[in-house]
């Protein structure tokens, strides 16, 4: 048996041991792969959401390689601990430090690479299926199968060096150089970290707060609650762990009622003995889950916003001539022509602007006569106005605006250069147009009439009087396509010359709703696999954290056995245990995960709790699965070491 | 061979405890000896020293001239890995390795070529009588077998000293009387000198001289005779001298 043969062999024989933490980071080899892939698919480089696609996509590459490298850095420290014994053995026979290092990091090295062997290997032969899945989620056309050379390299010389580096690292991990500490290893029973009550009252009251800050979370402060929830919930989760379960498993322990009876205290005794660990796992897990559930969670929801849309574009075609467009009619021939080969029936509305500039702050205000407004709000399904000369009512841009308008309401304006001065009298609940340059104001006829639009050159953005043509079509969908040929000048005019623009404005909502439901798609699946990246890690912790005892717990269960433990006493205490270890922290995952949500909710006009709630359930019937399988392997190798 | 100078360890702590006091004896080449007395005596902390495992408070060990302690760590290794041989209580076979690899195991960190490995390991297999386990892994051989391939693991690279803790702790009285008479043939073919630390007065008298301590300090020692039935008897009149707990003691077993 030669040095390297011997490292070969502690790897392959300790299979068991490794499987978990080799496939999850085959996993996140395949995932980072399958990023590659797209990344460098030469399909994806065309148009605009297949860029934003491919940006996100390198976004994830990143997040992947750096969670990557901190799960095997952790992985790599925590099989080391256990193998303390071990290495004093080794040491005791003349195994130097250098040879103990080479020994470790040819063993790192083994699985790393067998890890990146088989992630890539994966990823080619399913890379079509990839590739397929992918465009379907993402709503691309088929992209054909191809495979280059450079997502290939990059994943190969990516984790290799990832592996390396860490391999590299790992003396750092055996500090203990004493022999003797190193020969007693993992036998002695850790201490129980100790409970302060004032370290638990003050994590309870920073976990309300947390949650407090949480759920009164509003569009406007989202971005410094973050800052502040995000930190604060992971001390916060930290402590929880460490603190509560000493003080539950106490207060358990001092019912003695409770705690000699039956295996309550085989149970208890067993889960104090090995607290610290539980609890570092259980923070770690919890953390990585409710990541997980966050990221997949919250792009599900975007992806259920044809409501919203529908508020947002009142008007399924939209289209706003400006001065100096000389093909008016000849593009609204277009889009009815568009219109009738697609047999959508519509109504047809247009409106002709004013405009004046604010005196306070001026900027230009766009302004609509009330008989106008009171047609439109007629056909649209709203309330009609009437307005005095000396009131303006305020068309918001968007539904945010109007929320937004409504909280911090103006009270007055004064037109400039005309001098007019009006109160306003509220906000309506129609928008007219998502990309009008500015909010509106709905003015009385009179006062419309008597008014001259001002054009101030000076301002950056001028705006100008324009005539604004709605189409409003009921199905409204499948206006995708519609107009086509107007999207297309825009598009080429702005890859042309940004600075400037054509003389008319177009939108179609179908064409709208594709292109952001097929963004979100794309963050979905972005988000999926970095999350699936993160729940299989989370569970290799599990099952890490059950293997490492395994030994000791046959040692422990064969003497219990002894005395007269039945195999269906046996199979309860073990189950308690594992199903504490499996649903604890995917627990508190899914109410950390809820409190994420309605914090994100108020992002959203539309509810997202149905399909957050779905994402949550899928992950919950996940774990539950591994569960049985775990609690199924787990018992058979207990048996094993306790028959023999 | 070796020879320990008024060696003292204490325990530092909440309560310092003074393990070993002012120790003193000589082993010379090719000895076989045992180190005996109540638990608590201060028997395995003695070894541990010597093996190079722990560290004295004062005093010093020679092992042919040399002292350990006084080696930079990397020659530490390299000195324990040729000179010394070590065979626990619990055996401390590495369980991902076979019979075989275990034994090779001091050779190979020794970077020895296969080829020696390969005739090393079937001359100690022969003498030890396990040739035919050789191809299996640790949990598929007994408590005697596995002790066996310990000695073996102990002694393919011929070290000069041979130190054992409770050998016979974890076997049976059959398997006992193997390992025993395996240390004893051992010790007159190849002349290794040998330390042994044991409860099992039996497993005692295999040896050529047994050294008792108490409460940390040399007792007595008695040397062995021509019969190794009165030496026996000899020894647990010590041992009942003593006063260990009768718990201690091993039940008597037929010679």
């Amino acid at each position: 048996m030669t040095f390297r043969q011997f490292a070969i062999y502690n790897v392959i024989r300790n299979k068991r041991t490794y499987a978990a933490y080799f496939l999850s980071s085959a996993f996140s080899v395949l995932v980072f792969f399958v990023y590659a892939l797209f990344i460098f698919h030469p399909g994806v480089n065309e148009g605009v959401t297949k860029q934003i696609a491919v940006e996100g996509m390198k976004v994830a590459e990143y997040i992947i390689y750096v969670f990557s490298f901190l799960f095997i850095l952790y992985s790599v420290s925590a099989f080391l601990k256990t193998r303390h014994r071990e290495f004093g053995i080794l040491m005791m026979h003349g195994m130097s430090r250098r040879q103990l290092n080479s020994l470790v990091f040819l063993e790192n090295m083994l699985i790393g690479f067998s890890a990146v062997v088989v992630g890539i290997g994966f990823g080619i032969v399913f890379a079509k299926v990839f590739l397929m899945l992918g465009a379907h989620i993402m709503h691309f056309v088929d992209l054909p199968f191809y495979l280059s050379w450079k997502p290939l390299i990059l994943t190969l010389v990516a984790f290799f060096v990832l592996f390396l580096v860490i391999s590299m690292m790992t003396p750092l991990f055996i500090r203990s150089s004493k022999l003797i500490d190193l020969l007693k290893g993992t036998t002695k029973p850790r201490k129980e970290p100790k409970a302060s009550v004032i370290v638990s009252l003050l994590t309870a009251v920073a976990l309300v707060m947390a949650y407090y800050l949480s759920v009164t979370t509003t569009t406007n402060n989202i971005g410094q609650r973050l800052l502040m929830v995000v930190p604060l919930t992971i001390v916060t989760t930290y402590f929880l762990f460490s603190q509560l379960s000493i003080f539950v498993i106490r207060l358990l322990k001092r019912k003695q009622n409770f705690y000699l009876r039956s295996t309550n205290m085989i149970t208890l005794s067993d889960l104090a003995y090995k607290m610290k660990d539980n609890a570092r796992m259980f923070f770690l897990v919890s953390i990585v889950s409710t990541v997980a559930f966050c990221a997949i969670g919250s792009f599900a929801a975007m992806k259920s916003m044809d409501k919203q849309f529908a508020k947002e574009f009142p008007f399924a075609i939209n289209y706003v001539s400006e001065p100096g467009d000389q093909a008016f009619h000849q593009h609204l021939q277009t889009i009815e022509q568009d219109l009738k080969a697609k047999h959508l029936s519509y109504k047809k509305l247009s409106l002709t602007t004013k405009v004046q500039d604010s005196g306070k702050t001026k900027i230009p205000v766009t302004l609509i006569s009330v008989k106008d407004y009171n047609r439109f709000a007629q056909v649209l399904g709203f309330s009609p106005l009437k307005v005095r000369d000396n009131e303006a009512y305020v068309v918001p841009t968007s539904i945010d605006g109007a929320k937004e308008l409504k909280k911090h309401p103006i009270s007055s304006t004064t037109l400039e250069p005309s001098g007019k001065a009006l109160k306003i009298a509220g906000v309506t609940n129609l928008v007219l147009y998502k990309y009008f340059d500015s909010s509106s104001l709905v003015v009385s006829g009179t006062v419309f009439n008597q008014l001259q639009s001002h054009v101030n050159k000076n301002n950056p953005y001028p705006t100008t009087p324009v005539t604004f043509v709605g189409y409003k079509v009921k199905d409204w969908k499948a206006t995708d396509g519609i107009g086509a040929a107007l999207s297309k000048n825009i598009r080429a005019q702005f890859k042309k010359n940004p600075e400037t623009s054509l003389p008319y404005k177009y939108t179609s909502a179908g064409e709208e709703y594709k292109l952001s439901e097929q963004m979100y798609s794309i963050m979905f699946f972005i988000a999926l696999l970095i999350g699936a990246v993160f729940f299989i890690a989370a569970g290799s912790f599990l099952y890490f954290r059950l293997y490492a005892d395994l030994e000791r717990d046959q040692h422990h269960y064969r003497a219990i056995t002894k005395i007269g433990l039945t195999n269906k006493e046996l199979n309860r205490t073990v189950t308690i245990q594992l199903s504490l270890l499996f649903f604890v922290p995917i627990l508190v995952a899914v109410i950390h995960s809820a409190f994420a949500f309605v914090a994100l909710q108020s992002l959203f006009a539309v509810s997202i709790f149905s399909a957050t709630l779905w994402v949550l359930l899928f992950f919950v019937a996940i774990q539950i699965i591994y569960f049985f399988l775990i609690r199924f392997l787990y018992l058979k190798h207990l048996k094993e070491g306790i028959v023999s | 061979m070796l020879s320990v100078k008024k060696l003292t360890k204490v325990y530092e702590g909440k309560v310092s405890h003074r393990a070993l006091e002012n120790i003193s004896f000589e082993v010379s080449e090719g000895e076989f000896i045992g180190i005996m007395g109540p638990s608590g005596s201060g028997k395995t902390t003695l070894l541990n020293m010597i093996a190079t495992i722990d560290r004295p408070t004062a005093g010093e060990i020679l092992i042919d001239g040399k002292n350990p302690f006084k080696l930079k760590k990397n020659d530490l290794a390299t000195f324990r890995r040729r000179e010394l041989g070590f065979v626990f209580q619990d055996f401390n076979l590495l369980e991902t390795l076979t019979v075989e690899e275990n034994i090779v195991l001091p050779l190979t960190l020794e970077r020895v070529s296969v080829k020696i490995m390969k005739e090393k390991v079937k001359t100690v297999a022969k003498k030890l009588g396990i040739e035919s386990i050789l191809n299996k892994r640790t949990y598929e051989i007994s408590g005697g077998q596995a002790q066996r391939t310990a000695i073996a693991r102990a002694i393919i690279h011929s070290p000069k000293l041979l130190l054992a803790d409770e050998p016979t702790g974890n076997l049976d009285s059959k398997a006992s009387k193997d390992v025993m008479q395996t240390l004893s043939n051992i010790n007159q073919e190849f002349a290794t000198t040998q330390l042994m630390v044991t409860h099992d007065p039996q497993a005692a008298s295999y040896c050529q001289r047994v050294i008792f301590i108490k409460d940390g300090a040399l007792y007595n020692e008695i040397h062995r005779g021509d019969n190794q039935k009165t030496y026996y008897q000899r020894i647990l009149d010590v041992l009942s001298l003593l006063g260990g707990e009768s718990g201690d003691l091993s039940t008597i077993r037929d010679l």
